[in-house]
């Protein structure tokens, strides 16, 4: 097993909703996370997915310190992040970067691609004027742009070709760690292939540990060794990408899986599909016992009772420990066989 | 007769640095009952021609030629007042995002009045009523409560269906819906999908999907247009275009789509759910696969085929010439395990079709050869 670069624990985040300027107490509060534990390993890439909602942004925020948990650890090398000031923060944003998802939205408009990779240097006060454009060529060519790109503006370049910029600025200081926030979902099928193979390329070529946040999970299949399912703010299953699709243990993976459309009329006709029923529970009112009891199609194969008194926790579902479910049937099923 | 046909529609916007051609010869037909796909690369002009069957165009949009038939009739010389009875009544769409087709400070009752009382009048008490039906029939829980809800009080699967409950208000033999699934996650997709397919085969409703995802088309649509740069390319049942796509536009875009992760998965879920976790090694990832180079901007679009720069099929004649969307007789395998081979009648616009069909499929047991192809044709221009 690899070295464990970024050990995050019992996580929690709650939102206050209504206070305010003119509100002193808040009115309501949105339980965003909840007991979330992940570990990130160097040159490997954990998928995060889930319904919008369930907290996967949120999480992401946290880990690259643009949100504060309101409970629970983050720790890379051993350091805490969650508890630096601003000022003790900045080493550690050369280690840990991010993408997001509205490319358009990350670059300024006024600035060119250049003064947009010179950024983080200038920042951070590293390398001469020499090298910094050095550096900067090498990070165009390394996401697959030239020389012709160097001193346009954003609107002069495609989404493809932005995102491919926000990617190099992210790589300018050299990382270990690249959070990913729905990097393609904005864009459409062909181009998105085009990242993903760059992604896979850069993790590979630079050793990355990178946290892939998104909804579509082929695009996390292509990327990721691991996957991590959330709902409404828990994470409920953990498993290699290869076991989690050919064999998804917790109800709520089936049915996510299950819902995916595949590109094939004929298994699209023959597939058994689990259509949820329901809405989410609201995040300001949870229900005590496993948040997806309401909307679960196997609860009542076990004891109804226990799926909506007790919360499951995340537990090992094989020898390894690899794979990880929270979910009292699937356990109960591992303890009979 | 067909309920509705697009023949040949070219249409271009006149701009000060000349005409752009976005539309370039659109053709399909819809039959009732039948959901057809409209696919291909954002810019292709699936919107516009969606759009454009709603008599929405954008001011400056020129129609060149080309007819929209609705049950014979052809839609496109019809006055604005002429329009008001056939928009909603017999044609309705479904857009996109539907935060902004719903107006934030009305609430969804008097969106839904709205739209019935621009087609009858009724009583205050009727149209209530009328409204809250319609709720309940797109599957929203509680519909006499949820009338007095703002959009801002709903959730995004929920706003969704009231656009389409909206849509739904009139009857209309036609639903268009707009990539009514891309702003929302995969198990909200499911659900309305599935919605979708329950009214079609309850009113026997002809629905236009349009969409870039192929996997919403094999489960949602019967046939499919494929579109590339304004040019319909190809139309098939969404069967044939599976199994034998006629246009290398096509087998590109099917390669792209992530089919053999499916086939693994699908394998498995179609079963009864296994007992017990399984062991399996995390692999290392593998390249996707898609179409190199971009797709041309109307202001640039290539001479004869459109496709021709990105295609590893060209030969001398696809530069000069465009190939018009016609039947061919073709000889497909009807039946992948015995290799049985029959004649059918499909429609492609591409010269090279017969070679293209055997290399698709070549390409389920070899795509590697192909893809070197492609790959090579790229190389000396990038």
């Amino acid at each position: 097993m690899t070295e464990v670069l970024l050990q995050v624990r019992a996580i929690g985040k709650r939102f206050d909703v209504g206070a305010g300027r003119f509100q002193a107490r808040a009115r309501a509060s949105i339980q965003a996370l909840s007991d979330v534990d992940l570990d990130l390993a160097s040159g490997q890439a954990l998928g995060l997915v889930g319904e919008s909602g369930s907290g996967k942004s949120t999480l992401a925020r946290i880990l690259v310190g643009l949100e504060q948990p309101s409970k629970g650890s983050v720790r890379l090398d051993g350091v805490e992040l969650t508890t630096l000031s601003r000022a003790a923060w900045r080493p550690f944003r050369k280690r840990i970067q991010m993408v997001f998802q509205d490319c358009a939205g990350s670059l300024d408009p006024r600035q060119s691609v250049r003064s947009a990779l010179l950024e983080p240097y200038r920042i951070h006060g590293l390398y001469s004027a020499r090298e910094r454009d050095m550096r900067c060529m090498e990070l165009l060519e390394a996401v697959g742009l030239g020389a012709e790109h160097w001193n346009r503006f954003p609107h002069e370049l495609s989404g493809g070709q932005r995102q491919r910029v926000a990617i190099a600025r992210a790589l300018a200081l050299e990382p270990q760690i690249l959070i990913l926030d729905e990097p393609v979902s904005a864009l459409d099928s062909s181009m998105r292939a085009q990242i993903l193979n760059l992604l896979i390329e850069l993790k590979r070529r630079f050793h990355l540990a990178c946290l892939f946040v998104a909804h579509d999970l082929f695009a996390v299949q292509a990327l990721c060794e691991h996957i991590a399912v959330m709902y409404m703010g828990r994470i409920v299953e953990v498993a290699p990408t290869g076991a989690l699709f050919a064999n998804p243990l917790h109800p709520y993976t089936q049915a996510l899986l299950s819902a995916v459309p595949f590109a094939d009329p004929q298994v699209e006709q023959q597939r058994r599909r689990i259509v949820l029923q329901g809405e989410p529970p609201s995040p300001m009112d949870l229900p005590p016992g496993c948040a997806f009891a309401a909307r679960c199609p196997t609860k009542h194969s076990i004891d109804a009772r226990l799926c909506e008194g007790d919360r499951p926790l995340l537990k090992g579902c094989d020898e390894t420990g690899l794979r990880q479910a929270a979910c009292h049937a699937v356990v109960t099923q591992g303890s009979q066989s | 007769m067909t309920l509705l046909e697009v023949r040949n529609l070219r249409l271009r916007f006149d701009t000060k640095d000349g005409p752009l051609q976005v539309l370039d010869e659109i053709s399909f037909k819809l039959e009732a009952g039948e959901t057809l796909a409209m696919v291909g690369e954002s810019g292709s002009g699936k919107s516009l021609t969606a759009l454009t069957l709603m008599g929405l165009l954008p001011p400056g949009a020129i129609i060149e030629t080309g007819e929209v038939l609705l049950e014979g009739r052809n839609l496109l010389t019809l006055s604005a007042r002429q329009w008001r009875s056939v928009r909603g009544r017999e044609l309705a769409m479904v857009y996109q995002d539907a935060n902004s087709a719903l107006h934030p400070l009305l609430t969804v009752g008097e969106q839904l009045a709205e739209a019935i009382l621009a087609h009858r009048k009724e009583s205050p008490s009727e149209v209530r009523k009328a409204c809250a039906s319609a709720l309940g029939e797109v599957g929203i829980s509680a519909p006499e409560a949820r009338l007095d809800a703002y959009p801002h009080e709903l959730s995004g699967g929920m706003r969704q269906r009231v656009v389409i409950a909206m849509a739904l208000l009139a009857r209309p033999k036609v639903l268009i819906a707009d990539e009514p699934t891309t702003a929302v996650d995969v198990t909200m997709q499911a659900q309305i999908l599935e919605l979708l397919e329950h009214l079609r085969a309850k009113y026997s409703m002809a629905v236009l999907l349009v969409t870039h995802d192929l996997g919403v088309v094999a489960r949602a649509a019967q046939k499919v247009a494929v579109v590339y740069a304004g040019r319909t390319v190809e139309l098939a049942t969404t069967k044939e275009l599976f199994q034998t796509p006629l246009h290398p536009y096509s087998v590109g875009l099917l390669r792209s789509a992530p089919s053999e992760a499916a086939q693994s998965m699908a394998s498995v879920l179609a079963a009864s759910p296994s007992q017990g976790p399984t062991q399996s090694p995390s692999q290392a990832p593998a390249r996707l696969f898609s179409i190199p180079g971009m797709a041309p901007s109307p202001a640039r679009m290539p001479v004869g085929c459109a496709f021709h720069p990105r295609c590893p099929f060209e030969v001398a004649r696809c530069s000069r010439e465009r190939p018009e969307l016609k039947a061919w007789r073709v000889e497909v395998p009807s039946n992948m395990h015995t290799g049985l081979v029959t004649a059918t009648s499909r429609r492609a616009a591409c010269f090279e079709q017969e070679r293209v069909a055997a290399a698709a499929v070549a390409s389920r047991t070899g795509w590697h050869e192909l893809e070197q192809l492609w790959l090579a044709k790229m190389e000396p221009r990038t």
